[in-house]
């Protein structure tokens, strides 16, 4: 009698989250946790790559890598499930950690960009594969030094000669503003990108009142999925900051980047120090590993917002010669962003 | 084929990548993006020099480059610590990076490049001869010692 291979691992529980099912393995032989997604093969887009063998082939510290997979009996014989097998990353995802409230630095988040960037030019440069799903929660986080790994490349498709892959029928909040018009390349997962960098900056978009309808209609629009006041980047973002963002978001693809090296570049010129809201109206940033702290407080008047920056001393908060309070029209106005820019200036 | 020149000028490590194909005439043509890569941050932190080395690294990849050379200072006294640190570091991260993937390495002195390039100052070097219409950015900043490093790699072997 022919011996059966067995894997013994005991599903944990089921992890909310995508389309397809997510299972969380114990591994008693390895003594290790497991990722499973299982899928029904049959249902792919034609122009989606297999899953498995294309991870396969892909060794990059900021890729998740595919441990196994196996075929699933037991379905229907015209489906072809299997269940891919990946390491797993205890912290999740970006939007698990921002579900968990967490927040991440100024320096942090630049921090796993550029290691997210790496992932996917990886993707884009090496194997010549455009992920066509970039969100944050398909940027798994992990220690340093690894910090971010690209994964779930599920709906991925091969870059052509002309540097063109389809789009995939998955519409999505950080799918980009030309989705529909069917024609994607490497911008379109950097506008992707630039939205998972929003999120780390900024937090979590409100995802429970986004609806499928509104993202579809307004990418049929040719617009962002997105309204425009949830993108906005935190007061105090800089201005180099900024222009990364904007040019990452571009609603025109040949405006964006056009390699996620360059994006990468422009991003390790930008010097974020470490900000934090602390209420409603008050911004600290701290400096030189916490030993200056710089405050800004913000307190609506007639005809705008009165921006004041103070330092804080042992005796107490003092306000800097030659950084006199400034009346702004509102907090998103680049007034506003002037003020702060000046106290990155001195914080940097 | 592509090869990779590396020039290091105080805290930036410039890199240049030509292609050219063996028995091919002249010293490569340009491609790819030049690239400059200033150390990320504190130089005395671990961790700025393993991030300067995997965006070198990753440049590699993306470029499947076939060797490095970086060019070797001709500078042996007279340094001040803090320069001499940043050259090393870079250089460091340059190594550590050629060293993980795989790539076939070398340093010669300034001499035996512009021997290669018969141009006996590499000051001298045109950017027409790399296929530049006129000098790129950097140029006289380190690219063009970066090229040249580059034309030295693609030589024939």
């Amino acid at each position: 009698m022919e011996k059966r291979l067995v894997l013994p691992f005991e599903s944990i529980q089921s992890l909310p989250g995508g389309i397809n099912e997510v299972r969380l393995y114990f591994d008693d032989l390895l003594d290790v946790h497991r990722v499973a997604k299982r899928f029904d093969r049959s249902m792919l887009d034609v122009t989606v790559l297999p899953e498995a063998s294309t991870l396969q082939v892909i060794h990059h510290q900021n890729v998740v890598k595919v441990s196994l997979a196996g075929r699933v009996d037991g379905y229907d014989p015209t489906m072809d499930v299997i269940e891919i097998h990946t390491p797993y990353y205890p912290r999740g995802s970006i939007t698990d950690a921002l579900l968990r409230n967490e927040s991440f630095t100024g320096p942090d988040a630049l921090t796993i960009m550029q290691s997210a960037l790496r992932g996917l030019r990886e993707l884009h440069m090496t194997h010549k594969v455009l992920h066509r799903d970039i969100k944050s929660g398909n940027i798994l986080l992990d220690n340093a030094p690894i910090h971010a790994l690209v994964a779930d490349i599920g709906v991925a498709g091969r870059i052509d000669g002309n540097g063109i892959a389809p789009a995939v029928n998955n519409p999505t909040p950080y799918s980009p503003p030309e989705f529909m018009n069917g024609i994607l390349t490497v911008s379109a997962d950097l506008y992707s990108i630039g939205l998972v960098m929003r999120e780390l900056l900024g937090g979590r978009f409100p995802y429970e009142t986004i609806t499928r309808d509104e993202v579809i209609g307004r990418l049929e629009k040719g617009q962002r999925a997105l309204a425009d006041d949830v993108l906005e980047l935190p007061v105090w973002a800089p201005v180099r900051l900024r222009r990364v963002y904007q040019k990452a978001i571009a609603v025109d693809p040949a405006k964006r980047y056009q390699s996620a090296r360059e994006m990468a570049g422009d991003l390790a010129k930008v010097v974020l120090v470490n900000w934090a809201q602390t209420s409603e109206n008050v911004w600290t940033a701290s400096a030189n590993s916490g030993s200056r702290i710089y405050i800004v407080t913000a307190t609506p008047e007639a005809g705008g917002v009165r921006l004041s920056m103070t330092k804080q001393t042992r005796s107490g908060p003092r306000r800097l010669p030659g950084y006199s309070d400034e009346v702004v029209p509102s907090l998103t106005h680049k007034d506003a962003s002037r003020f702060f820019d000046r106290v990155n200036a001195i914080a940097a | 084929m592509k090869y990779v020149g590396v020039s290091v000028k105080g805290s930036d490590i410039n890199l240049a990548v030509v292609e050219r194909h063996h028995g091919d005439p002249g010293f490569g043509t340009a491609v790819g993006e030049f690239s400059r890569q200033g150390f990320p941050g504190d130089p005395s932190d671990p961790a700025s020099l393993l991030e300067l080395t995997q965006r070198i690294r990753q440049d590699l990849r993306d470029w499947n480059a076939q060797a490095v050379v970086l060019l070797e200072t001709t500078k042996y006294a007279n340094w001040t610590y803090s320069h001499a640190q940043m050259r090393v570091l870079c250089i460091a991260g340059l190594m550590l990076a050629v060293a993980e993937e795989t790539i076939l390495y070398e340093a010669p002195k300034p001499t035996a490049i512009a021997a290669h390039l018969t141009s006996p100052k590499l000051e001298n070097l045109q950017p027409s001869v790399f296929g530049f219409d006129k000098p790129p950015k950097y140029w006289t900043t380190g690219a063009r010692d970066a090229y040249a490093a580059a034309a030295f790699a693609a030589r024939d072997r």
